[in-house]
């Protein structure tokens, strides 16, 4: 063939593709805005229907809202039951998730958990975890092959709170894939008190774990229960670890957790010195303010600001030492007296 | 002439002709090549995130914690409405720090009016070297909102400042007037929580100028109707619906746009921030701070993210638009001068071996070549040793395929990601598509050469960009 004959044949293919782009483009936009309409329309008329069998169960009022959930397409259904989640009572949510199960969406999800592909299963998990059921699933894909995939059974577990599960998603914390290690720290975090004794555990397991993160969730929780395990902790190897125990021990507050702070004010890391001092502040422990002004003399300009701010938070006694620093022989000590002394007291509120 | 005068103008333009010819093979078919990577990259992203609960990360007590950078010089209209916008955006921890760049006109007077702000004391660490801070404050009513007062020193130095004083892990740069959708920031954190070598992510910018805005947000997307922002309109989605996205999977993303970024804060810091001696100052930081990762041996990946969206304004005029492409060129060839060792070398990866090569020869040359092709086929056609079906013929095969790559962009903007609703919408991004190439795209070649001139005569000015502001 020329290259004549070849330009033309390019020439031939790209009008038929263009043609065909336009085509689909304005096929798609028509079917688009007509499935809006349709899908308000049965959205809305769903709605009404499974409020009404909520508010006078029945048979035929059940009949009508599982007749109009089925009408729906799946993404619609989906988006329609976490609205729902939101609007109705703890106590009813049962009585919609009996409606989501006759209408077939629980048996789809799980049809879908068991899938070979990881979007479907991912979609299966995100389904069971809106209607708050299938908790059974959630162990088995903790241990997914797709990262995806465990850190949404790690929410799914978040949502049902089965303590056997909340020990099983503390592995999660040392999982290779930063999102499910993200998710499964999230999930211990909103649990609240009901994770304490998964996480103490977890704190308690011989290495190698990851105890930076634990102590992130610990500190998130602030349970007076972490204290013993995490001042276990205080002479760590890792500085990140102890500036973590720090962090625990300022948001637990207590004299246990005080003592710790002190202990750590000698830190050899500036990082973990910077956290004790503040904590120290925060927790507004003014027997320890000469400790804490020692701290003002300290060679990291992220310790002596911290020191700085602490002090002024301990209120009378942090302030005689920050004059009396102000005037004292060490010039980076007396900078950050006088800066946190001028500091205007919206500053010192925040901070 | 002479027959020899008549037969050199003949090879030279052959020669000419082939290399035309060959660039746009090379163009097109490597822009083929990031739109099959992209569309890959689009079903993969779109399956991961169909269905997601954005808000079950509301509330979250480990969240990275987001500090928003927002320069703003002479800003006083606009200030109130997007710093509003901006402490509304769905976040769990949220920080925004507004960097009045030596303004001449009111803008610290209305944020200070509008916000209760209250002087602090700078008490924090200069790790980068910045134009001297007069006053820093803190908003009485959202103690979210911080705002560094400096002496004007352009962009970059504002970024630094800002920088300097932030306490988030995680730093968004924006510019002042763009519109960031409610959930973008929830977005376009995801490569961070998901995968921790992760040093940046981007998200896309799209085309507000006929859109309708309220409160500081786009709440009707639409295709403007003038020629040039329309037609940039179609750009931008190719830009960063493909270009972008295509780029992930390929590993070789270098930009990360300036109005809408996210970076992590401690290797901005390690790169040096911003720099303030270049105009492409955001293309320069991703270079820089990925090509400094990799001589360290550690991580730096750079992740676009489709779905994050964030509005702004573009050039109405060709005057303005023109100064804009000038002043990229420059920012570009600027960049590739500076990172010239990167180029080629299997060491910096796909950032060595395919994305430096890709910009140098596509994106900087690319409009040299094109005129080269041009005159090449001319003098064909003046010799007679190109006849004009041959040329007009291959010519639309040329243009064709982009015009069709351009398509192809707003087609997977309305499979994945739409905004813009309606038939009249999509008829219009077709026609912006097709006037893209025909015309439009030879002014840009036009301004993209005056850029390279500009720029091996040492110029570095930004140029004058007025704006008309959004349609409320």
């Amino acid at each position: 063939m020329t290259s004549d004959g070849l330009l033309r044949l390019l020439l031939i293919a790209e009008s038929v593709s263009l043609a065909v782009m336009v085509v689909a483009m304005v096929a798609v936009e028509v079917r688009a805005g007509r499935r809006e309409v349709r899908d308000g329309r049965l959205r809305l008329e769903s709605y009404r229907r499974v409020s009404a069998a909520l508010l006078q169960p029945g048979e035929e009022t059940s009949r009508l809202a599982i007749r109009s959930l089925r009408r729906l397409r799946p993404s619609v259904r989906l988006r329609l039951l976490a609205d729902l989640r939101h609007a109705v009572a703890v106590n009813n949510w049962s009585d919609v998730i009996a409606l989501a199960d006759t209408a077939g969406l629980i048996a789809g999800a799980r049809a879908d958990c068991a899938s070979r592909r990881w979007h479907r299963r991912l979609r299966g998990l995100r389904t069971l975890t809106i209607l708050g059921t299938g908790v059974e699933l959630a162990g088995l894909h903790l241990r997914d092959p797709d990262s995806r995939v465990r850190g949404e059974a790690a929410r799914l577990v978040g949502v049902t709170a089965d303590p056997d599960q909340v020990v099983v998603l503390t592995d999660l914390l040392h999982d290779p894939a930063a999102g499910c290690r993200f998710a499964s720290a999230d999930v211990l975090a909103r649990l609240g008190s009901s994770a304490v004794p998964a996480v103490v555990q977890y704190l308690g397991r011989p290495e190698p774990h990851n105890l930076a993160l634990a102590l992130q969730v610990a500190a998130a929780i602030a349970d007076p229960r972490f204290l013993r395990p995490v001042r276990a902790l205080a002479r760590h190897g890792d500085p990140e670890v102890r500036r973590s125990v720090a962090t625990v021990c300022a948001a637990v507050g207590g004299a246990e957790a005080a003592a710790t702070l002190v202990a750590h004010l000698d830190d050899p890391s500036p990082a973990v010195r910077a956290e004790a001092v503040a904590g120290l502040g925060r927790l507004q422990h003014w027997a320890e303010a000469p400790a804490v002004a020692a701290r003002l003399r300290d060679p990291s300009f992220d310790v002596r600001r911290a020191a700085g701010l602490a002090l002024w938070r301990l209120g009378g006694p942090g302030h005689v030492y920050l004059r009396r620093e102000q005037r004292g022989d060490d010039r980076f000590a007396a900078d950050m007296a006088r800066q946190v002394l001028e500091l205007p007291l919206s500053a010192r509120a925040a901070g | 002439m002479g027959g020899g005068a008549l037969a050199a103008i003949g090879a030279a333009s052959g020669a000419l002709t082939s290399v035309g010819l060959g660039f746009f093979a090379l163009s097109n078919g490597f822009q083929t090549v990031l739109l099959s990577a992209a569309a890959r990259e689009q079903r993969h992203h779109v399956r991961a995130t169909g269905g997601e609960a954005l808000d079950q990360l509301l509330g979250s007590a480990v969240a990275p914690r987001v500090s928003i950078l927002a320069p703003a010089f002479n800003e006083a209209a606009t200030i109130a409405q997007s710093v509003r916008a901006l402490l509304t955006l769905a976040y769990p921890r949220i920080e925004v720090v507004v960097v009045n760049d030596g303004s001449s006109d009111a803008t610290l007077d209305v944020l200070r009016d509008h916000f209760g702000l209250q002087p602090i004391h700078p008490i924090f660490r200069r790790s980068l070297e910045t134009r001297p801070v007069r006053g820093l404050y803190r908003s009485s009513v959202h103690p979210e909102l911080v705002v560094v007062d400096k002496v004007n020193g352009g962009k970059a130095d504002a970024l630094n400042a800002a920088l300097n004083v932030v306490s988030g892990q995680l730093v968004c740069a924006l510019d002042a007037d763009t519109l960031i959708e409610a959930d973008a920031l929830l977005r376009i954190v995801r490569p961070f929580l998901y995968d921790e070598r992760t040093i940046a992510s981007g998200g896309t910018i799209r085309v507000a100028n006929a859109s309708r805005v309220e409160g500081g947000r786009v709440v009707d997307a639409r295709v403007p109707r003038q020629v040039i922002p329309g037609v940039q309109a179609v750009e931008y989605l190719r830009a960063f619906l493909f270009g972008r996205l295509g780029w992930n999977r390929l590993g070789g993303n270098l930009i990360v746009s300036g109005a809408f970024g996210l970076f992590r804060r401690e290797s901005l810091i390690a790169g040096g921030g911003y720099a303030n001696d270049t105009v492409g100052e955001d293309v320069e930081l991703v270079a820089r701070v990925r090509r400094r990762a990799r001589e360290d041996g550690v991580a730096d990946l750079v992740e676009f993210v489709p779905d994050p969206v964030a509005w702004t304004e573009v050039p109405e005029s060709a005057r303005v638009l023109g100064r804009q492409r000038d002043r990229w060129q420059r920012g570009l060839a600027d960049v590739l001068w500076r990172h010239r060792s990167v180029i080629g070398r299997p060491r910096y990866g796909a950032l060595g071996l395919v994305a430096t090569p890709y910009f140098l020869v596509v994106e900087l040359f690319g409009p040299v070549f094109e005129v080269l092709g041009l005159l090449g086929v001319a003098g064909g056609m003046a010799t007679g040793s190109l006849g004009f079906p041959f040329v007009a013929v291959f010519t639309a095969v040329a243009y064709g395929w982009a015009f069709l790559l351009s398509m192809a962009a707003a087609l997977m903007e309305q499979l994945g990601y739409p905004r813009y609703r309606g038939v009249t919408q999509r008829l219009l991004l077709v026609l912006w598509s097709l006037v893209e190439h025909v015309g439009y795209r030879q002014l840009t070649v036009v301004w993209r050469l005056r850029g390279m001139w500009r720029f091996a005569l040492g110029r570095a000015d930004w140029g004058t960009m007025s704006r008309r502001g959004f349609r409320a």
